[in-house]
């Protein structure tokens, strides 16, 4: 691995020296790290036993501006070994220490500006759409991992402008950098609008945007969203978005749409959420699979008290019948801190069978036949 | 006719002290009443501190509430482990804002009456204030001394379906109608919650509990330490405190 001594203390430096003159004592900081090891079996040519070490720290500061608004900013720290510091390196970040990889990466720099009648962010910043739990289907501009619930949203580089009519309702323009972020022309930017409101019943949210005309799609594309959580009994959420693209039309291939609920049992231990998900090829959430459509995930958290749960996740592709079920236990051994140990067994027809054709979520195709991962955490 | 003049006798006694008895004590809704004028509130802000103690565990959580009538709260915790997680309660919704996902969730209405960040409360137990008179019928169960104060001990009954509790029992100060105690009955008849004022203070002409103590009954060995501190009671507070707005400042 090629060495970069320093660039990202520099960076990280020059960010705190910036920072710290607006006022020391008005600066917030706080931590969530995490000391992490796992073991895997691999397949195929990878087979046989892996290990991964992992040390992680997201360092947040903010900086308020008087009353008038904030900065924040927040980076991610990680040092890791093994099967961690090859994915470093896969994610483009190979700079390497004795033993060890390590990345400095940024992962919010954004400012939030108070008025009156208007809110205005601009920056690296988290912009999310929609109230699905899972899958985020209208969440398009930080898609979510929903093999990796617990990550923390990733950001984008844009602005947003908010109005607030009503103590419910929050109105708001959206600009965003296109994917391609060295291009020059603009070619797909991403511009939009939308409307959330809450009521009695539930929450609503629609929003429309418009993507620039670029090598992907000459001709733009245009994205519309709805979102809805209304609460009878149960909890149920719908959300769908659909992207009008000219270069290919079909409506299903475009549509990435979810349903589902939650629950909690009288008492509270326990908390049920379903999830489905229809996944249109050329949708939002395509780059979730490999050309399949129809996904479910349910959660299932038991509280065994307050500092003690178990909590059983399963993802599961329902065409070709491959399951990612996750049981993880965490442990709270004090105030902010936790321990967890978490068990992931991928499988699919051909785990059973091996005639059968390998599935999306098989550990064929993850690599793996099943995983073990155990972790401290720390808040502060 | 010895005998008829004792009864006689007896009876006017009998007669003569339930008047008596009549005349000390006030009627079962006027206590409630006095409860109401106490505890019920237009508006208050207070900076909080919850103790939880469970299990030989200790838990300290703070955080600044507003809250407006029986409808609006907004809280957001100040203690390092939660810092900048925002709970919003309006209209009979709550929302939550948390510093890690960066977006308002509206949270689901079976919720409401789950624990508060592990506390022995409820967000429901922790902005209540409905007064108790329009909520139930009451009636006097008698008189004891609750510690070492005597009190009036009141029965309260559901006068609508709904409640979280259809079934209280209070103790109330012979002296200050201080509420020294309560416990809370589910809909099984089953005694949930037990709550006891540790410390009240003058707040112009009312005296409002500042310090209490909260026991979950279904959560075995804990209780919940209640502190309110910096209070300021019916003051006005800007509309613009219970919106999503303020949620993701």
């Amino acid at each position: 691995m090629k060495k970069h001594p320093g660039i990202g203390s520099v960076v990280l430096g020059l960010f705190l020296s910036v920072l710290f003159p607006l006022g020391a004592e008005e600066i917030g900081l706080s931590l969530n790290s995490k000391t992490q090891a796992d073991f895997f079996q691999g397949t195929g040519s990878a087979s046989g036993f892996h290990y991964g070490a992992e040390e992680y720290a997201n360092l947040r500061l903010r900086a308020p501006i008087r009353d008038q608004g904030v900065f924040y900013g927040a980076f991610n720290l990680t040092a890791a070994a093994g099967s961690s510091a090859a994915a470093l390196a896969a994610a483009g970040h190979n700079a390497a220490g004795v033993n060890y990889a390590w990345a400095i990466e940024l992962e919010r720099l954004y400012l939030h500006l108070n008025g009156d009648a208007l809110v205005w962010e601009a920056g690296l910043l988290r912009i999310p759409f929609g109230y699905s739990p899972a899958w985020g289907p209208a969440d398009f501009l930080n898609p979510r991992n929903p093999l990796q619930p617990a990550s923390r949203p990733r950001a984008a580089l844009g602005t947003v402008l908010f109005a607030y009519p009503g103590p419910s309702t929050k109105l708001a323009l959206y600009a965003a950098a296109p994917k391609e972020a060295a291009g020059t022309r603009g070619g797909g930017a991403r511009f939009g609008l939308s409307a959330e409101g809450h009521t009695n019943w539930g929450s609503f949210q629609g929003l429309y945007f418009f993507e620039a005309p670029s090598s992907d799609y000459p001709r733009g594309l245009h994205r519309g969203g709805l979102s809805v959580k209304a609460d009878w009994v149960l909890t149920f959420f719908a959300e769908a978005l659909y992207q009008g693209n000219p270069e290919n039309p079909d409506f299903a291939k475009n549509l990435a749409a979810s349903l589902g609920a939650d629950y909690s049992l009288p008492g509270g231990s326990v908390l049920l959420t379903a999830e489905y998900l229809y996944s249109g090829l050329l949708s939002s959430t395509a780059a979730l699979g490999r050309g399949k459509n129809h996904y479910l995930n349910f959660t299932a958290v038991y509280l065994i008290n307050d500092w003690a749960g178990l909590t059983f996740s399963c993802t599961a592709g329902l065409e070709d019948l491959s399951f990612l079920p996750t049981l993880a236990f965490s442990y709270e051994l004090f105030q902010g801190l936790t321990f967890s140990l978490s068990a992931l067994v991928p499988l699919d027809k051909k785990t059973f069978n091996s005639g059968n054709s390998a599935g999306e979520l098989g550990p064929e195709t993850l690599g793996r036949t099943f995983q073990v991962t155990a972790g401290a955490e720390l808040r502060y | 006719m010895q005998k008829k003049i004792t009864v006689i006798w007896a009876l006017l006694l009998s007669l003569f002290g339930w008047g008596a008895l009549c005349a000390q004590t006030p009627r079962a809704e006027e206590l409630l009443r006095r409860v109401d004028q106490n505890e019920v509130y237009q508006t208050i802000e207070y900076e909080g501190e919850m103790i939880i103690e469970y299990q030989s565990r200790r838990y300290v959580k703070t955080f600044h509430a507003w809250v407006r009538g029986n409808s609006d709260s907004f809280m957001e915790f100040t203690n390092p482990e939660d810092r900048f997680t925002r709970y919003l309660k309006r209209s009979g919704r709550l929302f939550f804002y948390s510093p890690d996902t960066e977006e308002v969730i509206p949270i689901s209405g079976h919720l409401l009456k789950e624990s508060l960040m592990g506390s022995d409360l409820s967000l429901e137990d922790t902005v209540n204030n409905e007064s108790l008179e329009s909520r139930f019928n009451a009636a006097i169960a008698g008189e004891e001394v609750f510690n070492g104060r005597p009190a009036y001990v009141l029965d309260l009954n559901a006068k609508n379906r709904g409640e979280s509790y259809p079934r209280q029992r209070l103790w109330i100060d012979r002296e200050n109608y201080d509420l020294l105690h309560y416990e809370l009955f589910a809909l099984s008849g089953v005694k949930a919650k037990e709550w006891t004022l540790i410390r009240s203070e003058v707040f112009g002409a009312r005296r409002f509990p500042v310090e209490s103590e909260m026991r979950d009954l279904l959560r075995r060995d804990s209780r919940t330490i209640f502190i309110m501190r910096n209070v300021i009671l019916d003051q006005p507070i800007a509309d613009s405190i219970f919106t999503t707005r303020n949620l993701e400042r």
